[in-house]
């Protein structure tokens, strides 16, 4: 397969509007549980979730402790997180857990840099929202080197410092998990996965298409920068949005009082309006593979696509159903669809093997790229 | 020139929209008299109040915001002007100014003006509008404009007002011009054109001032600057006529450049972040 179609959630305790009913935590983690099998019997590839620390939310405050669990209950369904907290979580506990995580499910995982957005987290965890984006260049790099080497030592600004310092588990068979980084509209986090020629992700929801190309062409052509690879060859993920009824009025209909009433976008811009703006698409199947696979023209050819659809309150039994309808109405057309002029030499979702392959042949990233690349050049032609 | 002007006029008679047509008109005036045209930009947030209110309840921004926040931020330099409801500037209005963002009036010569009942609230825009568009950076006048509805009612009021107003932006057009002046001065400074200018026949260059200074700064230590041979006089200036004058002292054309963070070639790049050379 090419492109990975996932489902993925951040975890929020929402009352439903129609019902006024708000789940238990109990409930709404079992939810969850039930969303990520269900997710996999319906043929999506990947399952993400969110982490917070603070309510309404029960996305877990460690993500390894959902995913492993999740791990045992599913076969094959690739398990990430949408995000880890680069920021406020300590990179030792990060490199830690997601490689106990690894070895756990045989590598059938990967992971989602974010800082989040919830501004008091930080002072939580004894950080400062203001260094969010220095934290999160820091922080990255000590994981990116804890999974690499051994006897560590380290200092920096964050964080006491290590010495000798080795974290256990080493990653499956010293290949570390893949990582995408996230951003909505920070351009120093598309430009450090392109420096480590790790994946982008753009969330595609909250944001304007325009913006979101933009973001993602920088993100590309800084990757091409760094010689990982040509621009187009980059490892792009995008979010959507979606609500499906056969009948798109239906669709509407049903899924109006939601949207007016979400904390998110409650009682802001009509759904028709936000719609518009942003690629939230509430209709028909036709309607929501046609959105998806207009997606492909700013963004180019990318990897992996993740829909939201347990948010805004939605009752299990509904989401389940629109698992169900975008399992079967819609994922099989996308994925023909995607297939379809995909570049031969654009790079498929990177799975572990993929990951053990590309190390066994000595391809791995050099992160701020080698000798040869543009950014190498420029190093050399600077030092004299 | 850029203009932008930035004002909340919320009925089809409003007296706002009134004072801000007549002050850009006087500015108007004012900046070809030197020989400047001004490219002017309105932004009414009377049409912009829904997507105001809108940026404060969802995290999606506003195309038609972004645009009216980007051509705040591509003038050279600005009016804003608010009707005063309860001792204060409209809501809607400060909220504009709330929502662009930091910094993004510096080193703009800014003018302000307000209309409201009796002159009682004139001081509104002292302690309301002032301390946010300082926050912003900006360069803001120390005159004002004020218009009570006495203003237009007689024509006493509306030549006062007139006064006022050419006042007012009488200091915002040689604010303008001094900043713009001084900014190719030192434009200049950073080049060799200085020293190269010195060496030549000063009187017919452009910046014929610059250059006899500054053939006193190469040639001789600095106490030189006291003797009086160094000095300008009437005699040394070549008299020209006025169409020439303006030719030679139009502002040269500066390329406005606002950064697009999205260019791959404006983004920081990665090891400066890291904070060291390279790796």
């Amino acid at each position: 397969m090419s492109m990975e179609f996932g489902v993925f959630t951040i975890g929020d305790v929402t009352t439903d509007p129609t019902t006024g009913k708000t789940p238990t935590e109990h409930e709404r983690i079992k939810a969850t549980v039930e969303i990520a099998k269900h997710a996999e019997a319906a043929g999506f590839d990947v399952f993400a979730t969110g982490q917070h620390h603070n309510p309404p939310f029960i996305a877990p405050a460690n993500p390894p402790i959902l995913l492993a669990y999740l791990a045992a209950q599913t076969k094959k369904i690739q398990l990430s997180t949408s995000t880890t907290l680069i920021t406020t979580t300590d990179p030792v506990r990060i490199a830690e857990d997601y490689a106990y995580l690894q070895h756990l499910t045989d590598g059938r995982i990967d992971l989602m840099m974010g800082r989040g957005n919830t501004g008091p987290v930080y002072p939580w965890f004894g950080k400062d929202i203001r260094d969010g984006i220095a934290l999160a260049v820091e922080n990255y790099q000590l994981l990116h080197r804890l999974w690499r080497e051994t006897d560590l030592n380290w200092q920096g600004r964050f964080r006491t410092p290590l010495q000798y310092f080795t974290s256990t588990p080493r990653p499956l068979n010293d290949v570390p998990p893949f990582v995408w980084h996230g951003s909505i509209r920070s351009p120093e986090i598309a430009e450090q996965a392109a420096y480590y020629g790790d994946g982008f992700f753009h969330n595609n929801i909250f944001w304007n298409t325009s913006h979101t190309a933009r973001m993602i062409n920088l993100y590309r052509q800084r990757y091409e920068y760094y010689g990982h690879g040509k621009a187009h060859q980059a490892f792009v993920g995008l979010g959507g949005q979606v609500f499906i009824r056969k009948n798109s009025q239906d669709a509407v209909r049903e899924f109006r009082p939601y949207f007016d009433n979400a904390p998110v976008y409650g009682h802001g811009p009509s759904l028709e309006e936000f719609s518009a703006q942003t690629p939230l698409t509430v209709g028909s199947p036709a309607q929501v593979i046609e959105r998806t696979l207009s997606f492909r023209e700013w963004a180019g050819d990318y990897q992996r696509q993740m829909f939201l659809i347990d948010h805004a309150g939605l009752p299990l039994k509904t989401v389940l159903e629109q698992i169900e309808i975008l399992g079967s109405e819609v994922l099989p057309t996308l994925r023909a669809e995607f297939a379809k002029n995909r570049a031969a030499d654009v790079p498929d979702a990177p799975t572990y093997a993929w990951l053990q392959a590309r190390k066994a042949a000595g391809k791995e990233p050099i992160p701020g790229g080698g000798p040869d690349s543009p950014a190498g050049k420029d190093r050399a032609k600077n030092a004299k | 020139m850029k203009l932008a002007a930035v004002w909340t006029g919320l009925s089809s008679e409003s007296s706002t929209t009134k004072l801000t047509t007549q002050v850009i008109k006087t500015l108007e005036q004012q900046l070809a008299k030197r020989g400047e045209t001004l490219e002017v930009t309105r932004i009414n947030l009377h049409e912009y109040a829904k997507q105001i209110t809108f940026t404060l309840l969802t995290p999606v921004p506003d195309p038609k915001l972004e645009a009216a926040f980007q051509a705040v931020k591509e003038a050279d330099t600005l009016i804003t002007i608010a009707p005063i409801y309860k001792g204060t500037p409209i809501g809607i209005h400060t909220l504009f100014w709330q929502l662009i963002e930091d910094g993004a009036l510096w080193r703009k010569p800014v003018l302000m003006g307000a209309t409201g009942g009796t002159a009682r609230h004139s001081l509104a825009i002292e302690y309301s509008m002032r301390p946010l568009l300082n926050y912003l950076k900006g360069n803001v006048m120390p005159s004002n404009i004020f218009a009570a509805t006495d203003d237009w009612a007689n024509t006493a009021g509306a030549a006062q007002l007139q006064a006022r107003i050419t006042y007012a932006t009488n200091e915002l057009t040689t604010a303008l011009f001094a900043q713009q002046h001084a900014a190719s001065l030192a434009e200049l400074a950073n080049t060799d054109a200085l020293t190269t200018l010195a060496n030549t026949n000063a009187s017919t260059s452009q910046n014929a001032h610059i250059t006899a200074v500054s053939a006193a700064d190469n040639t001789a230590a600095p106490t030189n600057w006291a003797k009086p041979e160094n000095l300008r006089t009437a005699d040394t200036i070549e008299l020209i006529d006025k169409e020439t004058y303006l030719q030679q002292n139009r502002l040269p054309k500066r390329k406005r450049v606002t950064a697009d963070l999205f260019d791959p070639h404006n983004v920081t790049p990665f090891a400066q972040l890291l904070g060291n050379e390279g790796n």
